[in-house]
């Protein structure tokens, strides 16, 4: 029976997910005119709102880009500084081996940064996705196509945002600790659900973007270049 | 249980052709199956499975190693490249045609991936060949061809992710590809050699003078490759030589192409800038993957789909030959339209116990899964290299299709070489780890 009630729990939270985005689609479906796509959108009262809610996720999604990067940074340093260790510690006998810490620490990190730059990721259009449809296809379909992937992933993107969020809470809750440092684990959850809400919060106010028909990604944030361009 | 089989399938299909973010459409298709087919409280497990995998201490050497990657984009390596390796190309049939494929062996030595491989060393040797009138078609297949070695010679991120999602040590996997890598190159090297045999015209006659350059002048160009030996060493002597994990060698890296980018003066506030956002978003974008590859990784095992399929196959009675070559042409096939992460992510669940039931070794299948991603890179409409490439010199995906074929043949050969000699692959993890 206790599987049940996690089950039920789940539901709530998945109909808690489909809420939030309704929520928002609604007056954007209601306002937009229906037969044409590329209608007067700019001055439709919904697109304002979107615009709004999208300079907001935007900046918040930026924020936490650069605390992944300061993660990043500080789990180079973590490893080099215990590298560095090992080494100094051969030639003065007095030194540690190693930072007790240092492999579950960066490890913390490395998961943090992973989280916290994702939402961005999502804006830049970096995320992975099969895009064969979406640019081999008709436009008509292919806008179809765009809001059915952002719906999809609007709701797991939710999902994922309640669940890590609830599993910090409860770590903090029950005092859970890490075995090797005793460290409380709600530390390194924390920022993952953090990132995990920002994501959330980009990939709706990208379904948005499809419903009022604004542009979905913004590549001005898009970075990267060894690995995809 | 085959209708649980069939519903993977359909649901994961669907979803991901759709366009759904490949880590996203991975964890959706694990929650229709596990809320269809079981009471299991997933909702529950999600952040726990997430919370291991994304903070899980194999991965680390993967944030280094990308933002190892983005500093030594900045760097001048690509030119002192070049310059090392020209004389000494010009000596081989083919000319400078064999610097494409040294100098992406070498910069696959010290990076990660192969579009970074592609990229830095196209950016010098595409221009210089096509100036010096090479023909474009073997100047630009070569490129892209030997571009795909950033995954198979260590350090490979694609090789981290896997030995991640398949509980396989990343240092013996870094260790098996070194020999095929290698040997892999040597094989390019001689189609060009043969290649520009027969058909003379694609090289330029002016260039048979370099055979006659002086040398000293060859010696004193090797200092030129004094930068990429000492980051080769960095990364791959300490820890071929016992001295560091992967992980400890992409910091030991990430310093030495820090120091590097610092002493050419590459280095400023903005680039900084990009350097770090840019690894980020690499970071998320490969994070999120790897995320999805394990929870539905998790559910697939939950539900025993891995036992029945391995059951149901080994019914079969395939010969591990014939299995193989099954699954080299169902890489071949979803290579089109994966790249090679997404395509490692959302096979393996499946695969892996069912090669494992074969009688394969894990991290023979590592490099095998590493060659067949290389393919992916070049097989259209979703070809990295080809977009690298692209972006350089404006080809069609046609055209880079055509004259990239010989390599993607030599890449299956090469599978097949694989698996007649398991030797390849085994010979160097059992010589260093024992």
């Amino acid at each position: 029976m206790t599987v049940l009630g996690v089950s039920a729990a789940a539901f709530a939270g998945r109909k808690g997910g489909i809420d939030e985005i309704l929520r928002f689609g609604a007056s954007a479906v209601r306002d937009r005119d229906m037969t044409s796509p590329t209608s007067d959108a700019p001055t439709s009262s919904s697109a304002r709102a979107y615009d709004a809610f999208q300079r907001f996720v935007d900046m918040l999604a930026l924020a936490t880009t650069y605390l992944a990067a300061a993660c990043l940074f500080a789990l180079t340093l973590l490893v080099l500084a215990e590298v560095a260790l090992g080494i100094l510690s051969r030639i003065f006998s007095g030194l540690p081996k190693d930072i007790s810490i240092a492999w579950e620490y960066s490890a913390y990190l490395m998961g943090a940064a992973f989280m916290l730059g994702s939402g961005l990721t999502l804006r830049a259009g970096m995320h992975v996705r099969v895009e064969l449809l979406l640019k081999g296809g008709k436009a008509r379909l292919a806008r179809h196509y765009e809001i059915a992937s952002s719906f999809v992933g609007s709701f797991v993107a939710v999902l994922l945002a309640w669940t890590f969020t609830d599993f910090a809470i409860r770590s903090y809750l029950t005092n859970q600790l890490s075995q090797d440092s005793f460290t409380p684990l709600w530390i390194p959850q924390a920022p993952l659900a953090l990132g995990a809400i920002v994501l959330a919060l980009e990939m709706v106010a990208r379904l948005l973007a499809c419903l009022v028909a604004r542009p979905t990604e913004n590549p001005s944030f898009r970075v990267a270049t060894s690995t995809t361009e | 249980m085959s209708l649980i089989l069939g519903a993977l399938f359909a649901v994961l299909f669907s979803i991901l052709a759709v366009g759904v973010w490949i880590g996203f459409g991975l964890i959706a298709t694990a929650l229709v199956l596990a809320h269809t087919f079981s009471d299991i409280p997933v909702a529950r497990l999600i952040p726990q499975y997430a919370f291991n995998i994304l903070t899980s201490s194999d991965l680390v050497a993967l944030p280094l190693f990308v933002l190892m990657g983005e500093f030594l984009f900045r760097t001048q390596l690509s030119k002192s490249l070049f310059n090392g390796l020209a004389p000494w190309a010009g000596l081989l049939p083919g000319r400078l045609l064999h610097v494409n494929v040294i100098g992406c062996s070498i910069f696959a030595a010290i990076s990660g991936s192969s579009a970074a491989t592609t990229q830095v060393v196209g950016r010098m040797t595409l221009h210089e060949l096509l100036r010096r009138g090479y023909s474009p078609d073997i100047a630009v297949g070569s490129l892209a061809g030997a571009g795909t070695l950033g995954f198979l010679i260590p350090p490979s991120t694609v090789m981290i992710i896997y030995g991640v999602l398949a509980q396989e040590s990343v240092l013996r996997l870094f260790t098996a590809g070194f020999i095929p890598g290698v040997m892999l190159a040597g094989m390019f090297m001689g189609w060009i050699m043969f290649h520009t045999t027969i058909r003379p015209d694609l090289v330029p006659e002016s260039e048979r003078a370099m055979r006659y350059m002086p040398f000293s002048a060859r010696v004193a160009a090797l200092r030129e490759l004094a930068p990429a030996l000492f980051l080769i060493v960095c990364v791959l002597g300490s820890m071929y030589g016992g001295l560091a994990t992967p992980t400890e060698a992409a910091a030991v890296g990430t310093l030495g192409a820090i120091l590097l980018s610092l002493w050419q003066r590459e280095l400023s506030w903005p680039v900084m800038r990009e350097i770090a956002l840019g690894a980020v978003q690499t970071c998320s974008m490969m994070g999120l993957i790897i995320l999805g590859a394990t929870i539905l990784g998790n559910i697939v095992a939950v539900l025993g789909i891995p036992d029945y399929v391995a059951k149901v196959v080994t019914g079969w009675n395939l010969s591990p030959f014939m299995l193989i070559m099954a699954l080299l042409l169902l890489y071949i096939v979803l290579g089109t339209a994966l790249e090679g992460f997404s395509m490692i992510a959302t096979t393996l669940p499946v695969v892996l116990p069912l090669v494992t039931a074969a009688g394969f070794d894990k991290v023979w299948f590592g490099i095998f899964i590493v060659v067949v991603v290389e393919m992916a890179q070049l097989t259209p409409p979703v070809a990295f290299n080809f977009n690298v490439i692209q972006a350089m010199t404006g080809h069609s995906t046609s055209y880079l299709t055509w004259v990239t074929l010989p390599y993607m043949i030599i890449m299956a050969l090469f599978v097949v070489l694989l698996v007649v000699f398991p030797g390849i692959v085994s010979f160097l993890p059992n010589l260093l780890l024992t």
